[in-house]
């Protein structure tokens, strides 16, 4: 079996995970919005949280793997490990364009503005921008060893810098305090909400290993049709 | 019981969700579609 | 150890050296950096904001602007010619190149924040004399993190199509920690308060030049690798 047929393959089985997770998500928008109880403070808007926070957890996830296996690859120096940091890195992009745009409007009925500088919101905006950053420098390097070594350098140096971030948004906080605002108490989550919360966490992670499998397969195909157009100039 | 009327945003927040991962899952596919096919290199021409 | 500095050295002469004879990138960043003190000043509604308020952030925009243009131009340098081969052909350890480039990146962004210091004084009518001592150690700390971050970015960008856009681009989410922990302390100093009050933030700062510095230094390496 030749590397495209082996690529193509892969891609066949994200394609297959990533429509399990699709139906997933039908069945967690089923779950949320007709079988789960509706909060009493906050109302349906509550619901929001059961897409917003796995959306969270996986794209920080997403990223922390992208930061983990970037140092493996500066260690191995396997290309595969390069292109898997990359794969997570977009997906872990599209996550987060998911838990940005939907923790606005959560915040808008319960806290009364789109926008707050909390930390963990801020955070998650500098870490996504970094890694947007993070792809466009791969797309403006040419040479794949150079692109594997530099982005795993700004994946390595991503993962030291969300906790200073964290810390200056709670020193920020601190200095200025701002009224209390409505939160959901999480650790006290009736059951009924816990599940469709856990059963959501589960289908997110089920699109990010389908995402990934495509994203990965996509960049074998990319390779291989560098090498042969690299071959036939020679 | 009475609930805050806020169904609105809890709508739109779920249609924005699925739409971002429909259109990232389609654009994967596309794009693995798009460099899948087997004259690709032979059309491509750095050259021209 | 001693080598390693001497050839660091030699490596951050150079390029002071190139810069005196040119000045290029000297003036242009001290320019710019005035140029910027004196928009921020019309950047608000007088009648709504004093000055004073929006100083120190003003001050910490524009040095962060200024150490940018710095920071550009150190690897650029090295592009011309291929420099950098001549450099990396060197027999001395790929530590000192990088700590002569973090030399010459302080000197150069530090001098830039010196000399515009005094005209963000005479701009904002701030005279901040007896907090000046503890304003210039801030100046350092902050200018220290800039340029660790930088100087290992900056090796990093000249490879890339668009350096000047992509660096800004990869270095600014870096520069959010020190810049709003320099803006808070600034603010402080320039009110007369006890820097107690912001020993959160100090900490913040030299936990950033420690870190990135470490790691800058040990990442450097894998830029180079030919």
């Amino acid at each position: 079996m030749n590397p495209r047929q082996n690529a193509v393959r892969l891609n066949l089985k994200g394609q297959l995970i990533t429509w399990v997770a699709l139906l997933g998500l039908a069945g967690v928008y089923v779950r949320a919005l007709a079988f789960t109880p509706i909060e009493r403070t906050q109302g349906p808007a509550q619901k929001i949280f059961y897409l917003h926070a796995p959306a969270a957890m996986t794209a920080l996830m997403a990223f922390a793997l992208t930061g983990v296996v970037s140092i493996f690859y500066l260690w191995l120096k396997d290309r595969k490990l390069d292109l898997f940091a990359a794969s997570s890195a977009e997906v872990g992009v599209a996550f987060s364009v998911v838990m940005l745009t939907t923790g606005p409007i959560w915040g808008k009925p319960i806290w009364g503005t789109w926008w707050s500088w909390d930390a963990r919101l801020t955070s998650t905006l500098f870490i996504f921008l970094l890694f947007v950053g993070y792809l466009v420098m791969r797309g403006a390097l040419e040479d794949p060893r150079v692109r594997a070594q530099y982005s795993s350098v700004i994946g390595i140096m991503g993962l030291l810098l969300v906790p200073f971030i964290h810390i200056s948004v709670y020193l920020f906080r601190t200095l200025h305090p701002t009224p209390i605002i409505a939160k959901p108490s999480a650790p006290s989550l009736p059951q009924e909400m816990l599940v469709t919360l856990l059963i959501s966490a589960l289908v997110f992670l089920l699109f990010y290993v389908g995402f990934v499998t495509q994203r990965y397969s996509l960049g074998l195909l990319r390779e291989l049709k560098h090498e042969e157009a690299a071959r036939g100039i020679s | 019981m009475e609930y805050p009327d806020n169904g609105a945003y809890m709508v739109a927040a779920y249609i924005v969700a699925a739409v971002v991962l429909v259109v990232y899952s389609v654009g994967l596919s596309v794009r693995i579609m798009w460099e899948s096919r087997e004259n690709a290199v032979k059309n491509w021409n750095p050259r021209q | 150890m001693a080598e390693v500095l001497t050839a660091a050295l030699a490596i951050a002469a150079k390029d002071i050296s190139i810069e005196l004879r040119t000045k290029t990138a000297f003036m242009s960043a001290l320019v710019f950096a005035i140029l910027v003190l004196a928009i921020l000043f019309f950047a608000r509604d007088p009648t709504a904001v004093a000055a004073i308020d929006v100083a120190p952030g003003a001050l910490w925009v524009t040095f962060t602007f200024a150490a940018m243009v710095g920071l550009n131009r150190s690897f650029l340098l090295e592009r011309e010619n291929r420099a950098l081969e001549g450099i990396l052909l060197s027999p001395i350890p790929r530590s000192s190149i990088f700590l002569g480039k973090l030399i010459g990146n302080l000197a150069f962004v530090f001098t830039i924040e010196l000399i515009s210091l005094p005209i963000f004084m005479l701009f904002y009518d701030v005279a901040i004399w007896s907090g000046l001592p503890r304003l210039l150690i801030v100046m350092v700390m902050t200018s220290v993190a800039f340029v660790s971050v930088g100087t290992l970015l900056s090796s990093m960008v000249v490879r890339t199509r668009f350096a000047e856009l992509m660096l800004p681009l990869l270095l600014l989410p870096f520069l959010v920690p020190p810049v709003v922990g320099a803006v808070q302390v600034t603010a402080r100093i320039m009110a007369e308060r006890p820097l107690n009050e912001v020993a959160g933030w100090l900490k913040l700062l030299a936990a950033f030049d420690i870190v990135f510095f470490i790691l800058s230094l040990m990442l450097f390496e894998a830029t180079l690798e030919e």
